[in-house]
């Protein structure tokens, strides 16, 4: 017996992945039709408008689009699991939990922003110069910052990793769920911190609250550049461990 | 082989389902597990399948334990639910999503199977009926060439004919290296097909005979009167008379009434499972 072969198989994998895909394209496809045309329409709209000549495609609103595509993709990607016949069936299939979990990774968090980026981009000239033909104000051409795109798919796929988990602890209602338990996370943290911070810094607590009037702790948090290593770091470890939380959960799934 | 060895399943703290449970399936044989409502077949069936986790005892299929869930276990086990979920694609959709991994898989046959059951491959999952829907899981199972196919209510939903054909697939399916286990309350539509039979009361099998020990050991008997038969171990009103079961003291083997024969060994479990010993006994 093959030990290896049970936790990894790259066949079992494309297996997977495939069947993935063949469930997820057509709300994949309906969902990028929708986003894209509403931001078609907002450059259309703007040709009736006084205001000025801007692209409502560029790099912000392709983020914003993709954070909301992926925390809900994550949120879903584990929808079967939510009722018994749909954990029987998915439980059921001849692959690892590694395989299971990591075909919805390499789908959700790398194929789909992939292709949704590639096709935001590429619709994006389209509409722009389509607009521009037939409308009276001539609309600049998008611009992508790529670096910016990257760091922020980036950042998203750390963040799915809550939702993966989220969605496989609670397949039902995950989003509110999870959310619910991210802040209550939050809070802990934050009174946990607060209360070591107070332990530790003893001589700078005045009624309640820290003071350091002679550390300067700012830093510009608006740029991924500018995020310390050690929050990279964090960040990196934070959605490691998720991860393999989230496989645990997975392996140990009942109906 | 599948076997479990001192089983202890419960879904609350109060009441075990299971406690000490212990069970060995062989290879070549089609098990009709019966039980009443609630005595936990299809629960059993889902340890089997490691669906879920017994909290004392080893269940080992094929040589791997069953909670594990390993790949090379699931690929050799088929487990039709009695409401299968079906994913909203056509039928050879799902014979390209689903079949490849299944090593032993012959595509060929499915197709040859869907044909004879009058389903075809275009048609859309969803919008089968619910017996359409079990033939098609029920094609996939016999041409997954699996080791284990695991049956619960299968003949719910299927028309008189589908029955039938049910009945052919499974004993045209059925070789030395398999092993069926069908959990059903329709005894009628698994007539001449499950053997041995199981019975689970009281979280314990109290019953694994095969047809063969069980016609040599008791006499199925009707009787067209309206008082009940004596020296019976049970008797049961039919329409025009009555059914009767004895034990088989003159040798003569009848044909076994398995609706009959469940509710005997709810009523009088001793005296058929000592009928039934005593013939093993004379036998060995």
């Amino acid at each position: 017996m093959n030990t290896i072969n049970n936790y990894f198989n790259t066949n079992r994998f494309g297996y997977l992945l495939k069947r993935e895909v063949r469930l997820t394209y057509k709300a994949f496809g309906l969902v990028t039709a929708i986003t894209l045309l509403f931001y078609a329409l907002g450059n259309i709209i703007a040709q009736f408008t006084a205001g000025p000549n801007v692209n409502t495609f560029n790099s912000n609103n392709l983020l914003v689009s993709l954070t909301f595509m992926l925390l809900i993709w994550a949120n879903i990607s584990f929808n079967e699991l939510a009722t018994t016949p749909g954990r029987q069936h998915y439980l059921s299939i001849p692959a690892s939990a590694l395989e299971k979990l990591g075909s919805k990774w390499m789908l959700l968090s790398l194929l789909l922003p992939v292709c949704f980026i590639l096709i935001f981009i590429c619709f994006s000239f389209l509409a722009t110069w389509s607009v521009n033909i037939f409308g009276s104000k001539q609309i600049p051409l998008p611009t992508y910052d790529m670096k910016e795109i990257f760091q922020g798919v980036l950042m998203q796929i750390g963040l799915q990793a809550v939702f993966y988990l989220g969605s496989i602890t609670w397949p039902k209602y995950s989003l509110f769920k999870t959310l619910f338990f991210v802040f209550l996370s939050f809070i802990a943290l934050s009174l946990i911190s607060y209360f070591f911070a107070a332990i530790i810094f003893h001589d700078h607590l005045k009624g309640g609250s820290l003071s350091f009037n002679e550390h300067n702790f700012s830093f510009d948090g608006h740029s991924f550049d500018n995020i310390p290593m050690l929050s990279k770091l964090l960040g990196v470890i934070s959605f490691l461990s998720l991860m393999v939380i989230s496989y645990f959960k997975l392996q140990e799934k009942e109906l | 082989m599948i076997n479990l060895q001192n089983i202890k399943f419960s879904y609350s703290k109060k009441k075990a389902l299971f406690d000490g449970l212990n069970l060995e399936l062989e290879n070549g044989k089609i098990y009709g597990l019966l039980g009443r409502n609630g005595a936990g077949k299809t629960t059993l069936l889902r340890l089997i399948n490691g669906l879920i986790f017994p909290q004392e005892g080893t269940i080992d299929v094929l040589g791997f334990p069953a909670q594990e869930r390993r790949p090379e276990m699931l690929a050799d086990i088929i487990f039709i639910q009695e409401e299968p979920l079906i994913p909203n694609m056509s039928i050879l959709s799902y014979l390209y999503t689903y079949a490849p991994f299944y090593n032993s898989f012959d595509y060929d046959k499915f197709l040859s199977l869907i044909t004879e059951l009058e389903l075809e491959g275009n048609a859309m999952l969803d919008k089968l009926s619910f017996g359409q829907k079990k033939k098609v899981m029920l094609c996939f199972a016999m041409a997954s060439n699996a080791k284990v196919l695991i049956l619960d209510e299968p003949t719910n939903g299927l028309d008189i004919p589908s029955k039938s054909q049910f009945r052919k697939l499974i004993t045209e399916a059925m070789l030395d290296d398999k092993i069926v286990i069908i959990s059903t309350h329709q005894v009628r539509d698994m007539v001449n097909l499950i053997d041995p039979i199981l019975l689970l009361e009281d979280g314990k099998i109290i019953f694994h005979y095969s047809l063969e020990e069980i016609s040599k050991a008791l006499q199925f008997e009707v009787h067209y009167s309206m008082t009940p038969p004596k020296d019976v171990i049970y008797s049961e009103r039919v329409s025009g008379g009555y059914i009767s079961i004895k034990e088989n003291t003159d040798g003569i083997e009848s044909e076994i009434d398995l609706e009959i024969l469940f509710n005997a060994v709810l009523n009088n479990k001793q005296q058929i499972l000592s009928a039934l010993e005593k013939t093993k006994l004379v036998n060995f």
